[in-house]
């Protein structure tokens, strides 16, 4: 059986008032592009995933050829660029049609994909021939920091430009993309403060910089990505009112809030000033406002979900607020002082980041992918092969999701705080029921992945392919 | 909500996010007792720590990958000698990288200045 998702909300749709000549705004060709580079990104980055989890079990495994030090940079690199590629092209796609224009620069959003492509190639190799930057989660030489700067520049002068007018009067997603693109700049250039000597001789400053640079780069893709949640669920829907509404506002101002102050839950350990902490304690507890407001909503989500099941964008949204709902749980409960001293440093923290970053940001960036296959490009899928990956995938991950949490309680438990796990060779044998089912739910959620990302990158290459004959 | 009602609420965060970050790095981050400077040893130390991407398989203070033991307060449960020769010499997850005897000690030089910081675990 075929899925394809009636064309009453086509980018055709989008048109100026009748007294104009009609304009369409097609997606932007660059998206199209950032989206399949960046599926491919998401394959290779999953398999170095189940590569590095396969070493936890057997040290030996590959490790002449890629070992730990460099399967995970692999994976975190790789799995990071997904995002970044599935937000960018998500933003270039939509964004015309949100704001009725033209995008300002698709030249400039060619020269962003190649300049971002070429530079991941480039990261890519350096890895291989083991060079590294040795940065948490930027693991790469820094001389790549160069283009990646200058492509990310690109973007906000198309985006900016593109939406030019008053940004007060678009709806909440429009705002949430700014916010995103700007706030990712700022923090990707904090995170090279360390190359001053103020930084780099100053331990304190330099550890608590790099959490808060990272903890607030996790929020600004975060708000890419779930501004193209809410763009999705609008045109879904059909109803405009729920991302003009005083409290999607609210809640968006929340989250940037967020963004901004709570990165210092991730520092409780380090020996900072104590009012960071305390600020950040503040700010991450009114993420329960955020929780309840999903409770709350839960039986709306319910009748929704009976009247859109069948539409598969809105499916993956549908896992993605399962998802959102557990992540905020355990987000909250880990960033309680007294919880997060036995928490941090474990797999717990791991479980978070899997959570969200596959539970969340993946699933929502796929659903972006199919709405552009299915309801713009008018392409389909075969419903029983996207049923057995979307049900892998989240069985799988929820498997993969709770064997980290059971690896991080085991650690919790053992250790009488986080640096004093001995031996820890003995951690990881008493653990490693978790580990086996960390790694074997890791391959299903490979393939579960690949089921559902595939078809969508035979579609993109096909429409690629005849746009340029 | 009123349209400039949104560009104050973005104005107001974006004021308090300044000072806020300006105080994180003065203020909140101030070289003390327990927090000395790092000297030339320890900070070539630093450069090799991220040369041989440590943090992919060590964590110091949370930060980093989780195949291998934190190392913040290694130092001081362990000893210079023992983080050296297990620096030098590899082990059945550590590959041998063929450090120097010299960068071996530069790169404990750098563990132990962190270690020092790790005043909240040594109460």
């Amino acid at each position: 059986m075929l899925i394809q998702q009636p064309s009453t909300i086509s980018a055709d749709e989008v048109k100026l008032p009748p007294s104009k000549p009609a304009r369409t705004f097609p997606p932007s060709k660059a998206g199209t592009l950032f989206l399949t580079s960046g599926i491919v990104s998401l394959l290779f980055g999953m398999l170095f995933g189940l590569l590095g989890s396969v070493q936890y079990l057997l040290p030996d495994f590959l490790a002449e050829a890629i070992p730990f030090f460099k399967t995970r940079p692999l994976h975190v690199s790789l799995v990071i660029a997904w995002i970044f590629q599935g937000a960018a092209g998500s933003i270039y796609c939509y964004a015309p049609a949100s704001v009725k224009r033209p995008l300002f620069s698709e030249a400039l959003a060619r020269v962003h994909w190649i300049l971002f492509v070429v530079t991941g190639l480039g990261i890519v190799a350096s890895y291989a021939f083991r060079h590294f930057g040795g940065r948490e989660y930027l693991e790469y030489p820094i001389w790549f920091a160069i283009p990646i700067t200058l492509s990310w520049c690109l973007i906000i002068v198309n985006y900016f430009k593109t939406i030019k007018e008053s940004l007060s009067k678009y709806p909440v997603y429009i705002w949430m993309w700014g916010t995103g693109i700007i706030a990712f700049l700022v923090t990707y250039l904090e995170s090279y403060l360390w190359l001053f000597n103020s930084v780099q001789s100053n331990t304190v400053r330099d550890i608590t910089i790099q959490w808060k640079a990272n903890g607030a780069m996790v929020g600004s893709w975060n708000q890419m990505v779930y501004g193209t949640a809410f763009y999705l669920m609008e045109r879904i829907s059909g109803n405009k009112d729920t991302s003009r509404s005083r409290l999607t506002f609210f809640f968006y101002f929340l989250g940037l809030t967020n963004l901004l102050f709570n990165w210092g839950h991730h520092t409780y350990i380090v020996p900072s000033a104590t009012w960071i902490k305390n600020v950040a304690y503040i700010i991450s507890m009114t993420e329960l406002l955020i929780l309840g407001n999903i409770i709350w909503n839960w039986r709306k989500t319910l009748t929704d979900a009976q009247r859109h099941f069948h539409v598969v964008p809105y499916r993956l949204l549908l896992a993605s607020d399962v998802w959102i709902f557990l992540n905020l749980a355990l987000s909250i409960l880990i960033s309680i002082p007294a919880v997060n001293f036995y928490t941090h440093g474990t797999h717990i923290t791991v479980a978070h980041a899997m959570g969200a970053t596959i539970g969340i940001n993946t699933l929502i960036l796929l659903a972006s992918a199919y709405f552009l296959a299915i309801t713009i490009y008018q392409k389909s899928v075969t419903s029983k092969l996207f049923n057995v990956g979307y049900w892998l995938t989240n069985i799988s991950l929820l498997v993969f999701w709770i064997s980290l949490l059971g690896a991080g309680i085991v650690k919790s438990l053992q250790a009488k705080h986080p640096f004093s796990i001995d031996p820890y060779e003995k951690y990881l044998e008493q653990s490693l029921i978790w580990f086996r089912a960390f790694s074997y739910s890791g391959f299903a959620l490979l393939i579960g992945l690949s089921i559902l990302s595939v078809p969508l990158l035979r579609i993109f290459i096909n429409k690629i392919r005849a746009r340029s004959n | 909500m009123r349209r400039n009602d949104k560009f104050l609420i973005l104005l107001a965060l974006l004021v308090m996010f300044l000072v806020y970050t300006a105080s994180v790095y003065t203020r909140g981050t101030e070289l003390s007792e327990n927090n000395p400077m790092l000297d030339t040893a320890a900070i070539q130390g630093k450069v090799l720590w991220q040369k041989y991407n440590c943090s992919s398989c060590h964590q110091l203070y949370g930060l980093g990958g989780f195949i291998g033991p934190d190392l913040t307060t290694t130092i001081s449960r362990k000893g210079d000698a023992y983080a050296k020769a297990i620096i030098l010499s590899g082990t059945k997850r550590m590959p041998h990288y063929g450090i120097t005897e010299q960068e071996a000690d530069a790169i404990t030089k750098f563990l132990s200045y962190v270690d020092s910081t790790a005043i909240h675990y040594k109460r």
